[in-house]
Formats: structure tokens, sequence, C-alpha cells
């Protein structure tokens, strides 16, 4: 998965349920300030990446998850190291 | 509307808010767990589910209107006590996990609250009503679970990792209510974690 794709997956969820279109997010769309994430808004964000993609990222609080750019660099991070445990 | 105010946590409306406060929450968290369903049983059990919330809210705002009490936020320690000690959960198992705990940890409350004594009719009447929603509730999100333990054994770890952690959460709330007691000199029981 490139960084791009991320950012798309990342964004259609952030959108979703929000009236929301995922061009109106950007890398540097804050979670919690600009969206008003709460910890249920990121638990859903997490189990639908885990939905989508099958990895569990390594979140323990809210104040982990800043940015869209965070967590989409955050999943191509995890998907090359899960590529390269696999080979 | 919720507004801030400064009601006395002895006062029985304060407990009724905590338990609207709770549904209130809980319907957020079956909202989004339903957005997240992947089979048209777990679907349907959650929309129902939703329904459920959002009615006992509804019951609790009537039953705090006619008392001629007000609608006031409330913290929630209990799911905040939960999340500390489990984490934001990160898949749809995790998620009903907690719901699990929780669930079970509202039957209990409010079966307690129906074993008081003094409890007005019209009270033991919603809490009667509730509680059989709130059975239905952990049957079938056990019934779930189970279902995913017997597709994949790993499962059973992350519900094990939910009651710990509603243990510990309990435990967390208890030493709290404990040192509120003993500092204000009144029973523990007005205290009593949020369902």
């Amino acid at each position: 998965m490139t960084e791009q794709e991320a950012m798309a997956l990342v964004a259609r969820f952030v959108c979703r349920g929000r009236h929301l279109d995922p061009s109106q997010v950007s890398e540097t769309t804050n979670l919690a300030d600009e969206l008003g994430f709460d910890s249920l808004d990121a638990a859903e964000l997490l189990a639908a990446l885990h939905q989508e993609t099958g990895l569990q990222l390594e979140v323990c609080s809210i104040t982990d998850i800043k940015t869209v750019g965070d967590i989409a660099r955050s999943l191509t991070g995890y998907a090359s190291q899960q590529e390269v445990s696999q080979r | 509307m919720i507004k801030t105010s400064g009601i006395d946590s002895r006062d029985p409306v304060w407990l009724l808010n905590e338990y609207r406060a709770a549904e209130v929450h809980g319907a957020g968290a079956i909202m989004r767990m339903a957005r997240l369903a992947d089979s048209t049983t777990l679907s349907s059990d959650l929309s129902r589910h939703l329904r459920d919330e959002a009615i006992h809210a509804w019951l609790w705002t009537q039953a705090i209107n006619e008392m001629g009490g007000e609608i006031v936020e409330v913290a929630q320690p209990y799911q905040a006590r939960l999340g500390v000690h489990f984490g934001i959960p990160r898949t749809l198992t995790e998620m009903l996990a907690l719901t699990l705990v929780s669930e079970k940890r509202g039957v209990a409350q409010y079966n307690e609250h129906l074993d008081l004594p003094d409890v007005s009719p019209r009270i033991q009447r919603t809490l009667r009503g509730i509680l059989k929603d709130e059975n239905w509730h952990v049957r079938y999100i056990n019934e779930e679970l189970q279902n995913r333990v017997r597709e994949d054994r790993r499962v059973q770890d992350v519900i094990d990792r939910a009651h710990i952690a509603e243990e510990q959460a309990i435990t967390d709330l208890a030493a709290a209510a404990s040192d509120a007691s003993r500092d204000a000199g009144r029973d523990p029981a007005w205290l009593s974690p949020a369902s």
C-alpha cells in the first residue's frame, strides 16, 4: 500500500457518517481539533481500517491519533513491517 | 437541553442523569458498531440495540422531568476507567467485547437499584422494562462473540482482556468512592459506578 492509497483510505473512513467529502480533508487535517474526533470515533476508524486491511494499528489513546497523515503513515509503515516479517 | 448544574451527587436525580448519560453514550457506541457490522444478523441486532438505547435515554429523561429534575452533564467514570485499562478498541470484535462487559455492568447496576428499599413504583417499572432489553443485549452480544470464538480461538483472549479491564475499572471506582465517602462522611452507595 502506498502512502497515497493509505491517505485515500483514511480520508474515506474519516468522512463516513460526517457529511464530508474526502476532498475536504487533507494530510494535515487534525482529527480532534478540526473534526471533533473522540475515543468512539477513533475506535470506529481503527476498526474500519482493520476490516479493510487486516492491520491493527498500535494506538493506545486518542492522543496517539493526531492528523489524517499520521494515521496513513502508520498504516503504510505497519503494512511494510508486516510484508517484511512475512518474507 | 443539557446544561451544567449545581445538582448534588447525593440527589436521586443525579443517579438518573448518570443512567441517561450512559444510555446516550451507549447509543453512540452502538451506532458506530452498526456501521461496521459484518453480517446481516449483527446489523439487524445492532440496529434494534440502537433503538433500545435511544428509548432508554428517553425513558430516563421522562423520569427526570417527572421528578422535577433537570438534565445535566455528568462525568462517566466507568467508561473512562474501562478505556484506561483496555485502551482504544481497534477491531469490531474488541468493540463487541467491551460492549458485553458494559452491558453486564448495566444489568448488575439496574438490578442493584431494583433491590434497594423505597424505590418508587414509577422507577421500578422503568428499571424492569429496561432490564428486559438489557438482558437481550447481553445475550445476543455473547452469542455473537461465541460464534467468533468458534472461528478464531484468539477472540476468547479479547473477551478475557475486556473482563479484566472491567474488574480493574470497578476496583478503581470502588477505591475512589471509598475515599470520597470518607472525606464527605457519607454512604459510598451514592457514588457507585455509572452504568
